[in-house]
């Protein structure tokens, strides 16, 4: 991922990742009637041991939330939040922080839901900038750590090599100082699919 | 001190280490540990095997990665190291389905399949599993203490067992 022509796809991710999450930050925001502040997203080429020590130590409690992305460029959506950030999302969205290291089913079902609003915006903010298909699936849920949901999420999304690309970015609640993790997770071929839309 | 008697293993790789060193992997989840020990020489490793089967893939493959090609690799590292394989106590760790919801188990099914090839590899190559935390919903940390042979197992909410 060295020369000019790499460096303007990673850009180009870039730019894709900028414009999806703006588009998710925004429902999440209309969602909780809060405002939403996301970092300026990266697109980066890393190993599986450089991701987990981007977003913490690989046996933190975080939540992890997987969503397949279906239609004409598949691939999968991941959110990590880490213990701090998913009581606080949770206390915004049933009035109840979680406790211990269980979640119950109701308030998986809370996260699943915000996680639904995130990557279904994502989905359509790039479909409609590339003209291309995006539908995302039902979410499935991991509460554990860190590096065991993380690893195998990414595995389940067919990423077996050393070297991961990915879209990364914070969401931020101020008030609430929420941090969550988004990886969006090409499938192989989609990428091409993506760029050759737009023109690349 | 800990920093000097403690490895630590990464995903799709191996360490090797004798007594007093402590090899320890962090957060297995669909992931498989495998933990080789040979009591006499209290030389031990620590495989961190991410998928079952390496003949699935085309090209140049980092054999770690891969039940079907890590276990073999590692036994013959400690052969070279003076082991024996008879003399081999092995030990598994993983394998979790760490996700649920809706497809959850087709989707996640990689911890299950690898358990079944690293037993299949064990027992191909006439290896003793002599202990095993698998399957479960639970993320693992594994560490091998090579005075001992003892293997630590945590999971979140810091419970222990050894193994």
């Amino acid at each position: 991922m060295a020369n000019e022509k790499d460096n303007l796809k990673l850009d180009a991710l870039k730019e894709i990742g900028n414009i999806g999450i703006a588009n998710a930050a925004t429902a999440l925001a209309e969602f909780l009637a809060r405002r939403i502040d996301m970092d300026v997203p990266e697109a980066v080429v890393i190993s599986f041991d450089e991701i987990i020590q981007r977003i913490g130590s690989p046996e933190e409690l975080v939540s992890c939330i997987f969503l397949g992305i279906k239609g004409d460029a598949p691939g999968d959506i991941l959110f990590i939040f880490n213990q701090e950030s998913t009581n606080k999302l949770l206390k915004l969205l049933t009035g109840v922080e979680a406790s211990g290291y269980e979640l119950d089913e109701f308030s998986a079902s809370a996260l699943k839901e915000i996680c639904n609003i995130l990557a279904g915006s994502f989905a359509q903010a790039i479909g409609s900038l590339t003209g291309l298909n995006f539908i995302s699936e039902v979410p499935l849920f991991s509460y554990d750590m860190l590096a065991a949901t993380l690893t195998t999420g990414l595995i389940a999304s067919g990423v077996f090599d050393e070297q991961v690309l990915v879209i990364d970015t914070n969401l931020i609640e101020k008030g609430e100082k929420i941090k969550g993790h988004f990886f969006y997770v090409p499938k192989p071929g989609s990428l091409q699919k993506i760029f050759s839309a737009l023109g690349i | 001190m800990k920093s000097t008697m403690e490895l630590q293993v990464g995903i799709a790789d191996y360490k090797l280490g004798s007594s007093p060193v402590k090899i320890v992997t962090y957060g297995l989840g669909s992931c498989v540990g495998v933990s080789f020990f040979d009591p006499r020489l209290k030389l031990g490793a620590l495989l961190h095997v991410m998928l079952p089967d390496s003949s699935q893939f085309s090209g140049q493959i980092k054999p770690e990665k891969f039940a079907d090609t890590g276990i073999p690799l590692v036994v013959r590292e400690m052969e070279k190291h003076g082991t024996k394989k008879s003399s081999l106590e092995v030990k598994m760790v993983g394998g979790a389905q760490m996700f649920s919801g809706p497809g959850a188990q087709t989707i996640m099914n990689i911890g299950e399949r690898n358990i079944a090839m690293c037993k299949k590899v064990i027992n191909r190559l006439g290896l003793k599993l002599v202990a095993e935390e698998v399957g479960g919903n639970k993320g693992r940390t594994m560490i091998l203490d090579t005075s001992t042979g003892n293997v630590t197992v945590k999971i979140i909410g810091n419970i222990i067992k050894v193994i």
